[in-house]
């Protein structure tokens, strides 16, 4: 059982080894900028050592866990922030954002006890969530990837940035993902999206004669017409079939194995794989469309990648989480 | 007799709480989307404001975003409390450290390649206890989703885990370190955190 199994995937690695560059990895499209407003550091916003005393003391620990923290270590708040942050940082954090103004400590050191338990309720333990029988190639393969997006696509998407405008460049992303109708279409309606189906045609529709072929988006810009990005994996997903292992695809990128079969319908769908005259000429299309889109966001892969404390099982759990919101969606 | 007192008091008790409480937090709900709404604004005007110096308007954009954040519990939470206790306290003061220069580094750069996107924000939802605070991204190409999770702490509501696309940072963080902790431990780790962060980006401009 296992022995086919892993036949099965690696036919299905060959399979995709073969035929699919520019397959738009979700995942490395997410757009830096996306990236949450977090922060600390607020250098001169300083509090008198006073008042970040009291505020110190009257204050509780909001994760205090009842089993797990003694209160000596609940008191020491600001002793552990101390070693690095500058006083007036430990007063932001421990300054309350007042939303009212109001001062309510009083109660508020009785209603904190718990926050830990709760709140980490919310998150799985971490490695129930992958299944990932193949990590050790996986890693393999995303060090390849890698090197192929830093030494390969992203010099040339660089150069065609340096080339193209980005107007010009948009417009290109625009037609192809245009040309991507058929396949939204499809999968709109195998999960019942009647909306996406009927808002995707009068997009296309709209896009492809005043947009002139889908280079601009007149149906998002004069209707507000959205786009219903759905795909196989994600009908599939939706028709209950679970991920499978995580599989990282040559080229590709990051995927499991229900994303990985979806690839065959997915590509039927699309119209560059009729147009095109054998399989170079299809890969090179798959690469132009590729080495645009990555135009459109240099240095948002660096710095995705600085984000991760460990690169594979960061990709790993940024895709897989994805999916499963697309999926819910 | 006595008994269906008790229970009638108690009935009483809990109806009274929850008709004080449930709207309570439904005002909660709209501030919080105010307060989002607000920081967000300010944030994108500060990103657009092409006149200021980068150091300037890093420090005010932080000024801004800074007091609705719990960093010290996203920390916490990100290491799961498993590995958070058996670290001794200097250990844990390192960890909030290195993590909370992580989250602003990061930060920070995400804003070198901010361009001309517009925020929207959605609506704010009331899951259980939480409050959630959607929003978008919306660039020429497409549209984010972003989601600011709130919790309420000592009277306050403050962020503790930011979604996007689906992508929860502080669950990210914990598949990380939980392999990382497994395979070495938490001196390996902190050492690692120490030395991440050490390569600039390119920045957006002239996108």
């Amino acid at each position: 059982m296992k022995n086919r199994f892993i036949c099965t995937t690696l036919g299905l690695l060959g399979l995709s080894f073969y035929g699919q560059i520019a397959w738009g990895n979700p995942v490395l499209r997410i757009e830096p900028a996306a990236l949450p407003l977090m922060v600390m550091d607020s250098p001169e916003t300083a509090k008198p050592v006073a008042e970040l005393a009291a505020e110190s003391l009257s204050q509780s620990d909001p994760l205090e866990s009842l089993e797990s923290m003694d209160s000596l270590e609940t008191n020491s708040l600001k002793d552990q922030l101390a070693p690095f942050a500058p006083p007036n940082q430990v007063a932001l954090l421990l300054a309350p954002a007042s939303m009212d103004g109001s001062d309510t400590r009083v109660e508020a050191e009785q209603a904190t006890d718990g926050g830990f338990v709760d709140l980490e309720d919310e998150f799985g333990a971490p490695q129930q969530e992958v299944n990932d029988p193949f990590a050790g190639y996986n890693r393999a393969m995303t060090g390849f990837n890698d090197w192929v997006f830093l030494w390969l696509l992203n010099p040339v998407a660089k150069g065609w940035r340096a080339v193209v405008p980005e107007g010009g460049r948009t417009a290109v992303f625009r037609f192809f993902k245009n040309l991507l109708y058929p396949l939204r279409l499809v999968n709109n309606l195998l999960q019942a999206k009647l909306g996406g189906a009927v808002e995707e045609t009068g997009r296309f529709a709209v896009n492809s004669t005043i947009g002139i072929l889908g280079l601009f988006d007149p149906a998002q810009a004069w209707f507000g017409w959205e786009a219903h990005d759905e795909d196989f994996g994600q009908t599939l997903g939706v028709w209950g079939v679970g991920s499978g292992p995580h599989i990282v695809l040559p080229f590709l990128g990051p995927s499991n194995l229900r994303d990985t079969f979806a690839l065959a319908p997915d590509w039927s769908l699309d119209p560059i794989t009729y147009y095109a005259k054998g399989y170079p000429q299809q890969i090179g299309i798959w690469t132009f469309k590729s080495v645009n889109a990555t135009s459109l966001d240099i240095g948002g892969y660096e710095s995705l990648k600085k984000d991760a404390v460990d690169f594979y099982p960061f990709l790993r759990d940024v895709y897989e989480q994805n999916r499963k919101k697309k999926i819910e969606e | 007799m006595k008994k269906t007192w008790i229970g009638f008091l108690t009935l009483a008790l809990v109806f009274l709480l929850g008709t004080f409480s449930r709207p309570a937090l439904a005002d909660d709900t709209a501030a919080v989307q105010k307060l989002v709404q607000v920081k967000i604004t300010q944030v994108i005007d500060l990103l657009r404001d092409k006149k200021m110096a980068k150091p300037e308007r890093n420090k005010r954009i932080l000024d801004v975003v800074v007091p609705i954040f719990d960093f010290k519990t996203m920390a916490q939470l990100s290491l799961g409390k498993k590995y958070w206790t058996e670290m001794t306290p200097a250990q844990q003061a390192e960890f909030s450290e290195l993590f909370v220069k992580r989250l602003q580094e990061s930060y920070l750069e995400k804003l070198d390649l901010y361009t001309d996107e517009d925020v929207a924000v959605d609506e704010a939802v009331l899951v259980k206890s939480r409050i959630h605070v959607r929003s978008f991204l919306v660039s020429k190409t497409d549209k984010k989703e972003m989601i600011y999770k709130f919790y309420q702490v000592d009277e306050q509501w403050k962020v503790y885990d930011v979604e996007i696309l689906g992508v929860s940072i502080v669950q990210t963080y914990r598949s990380q370190f939980d392999g990382l902790l497994k395979s070495g431990g938490i001196e390996p780790l902190l050492a690692k955190l120490r030395v991440a962060g050490s390569f600039t980006v390119p920045t957006a401009e002239g996108k």
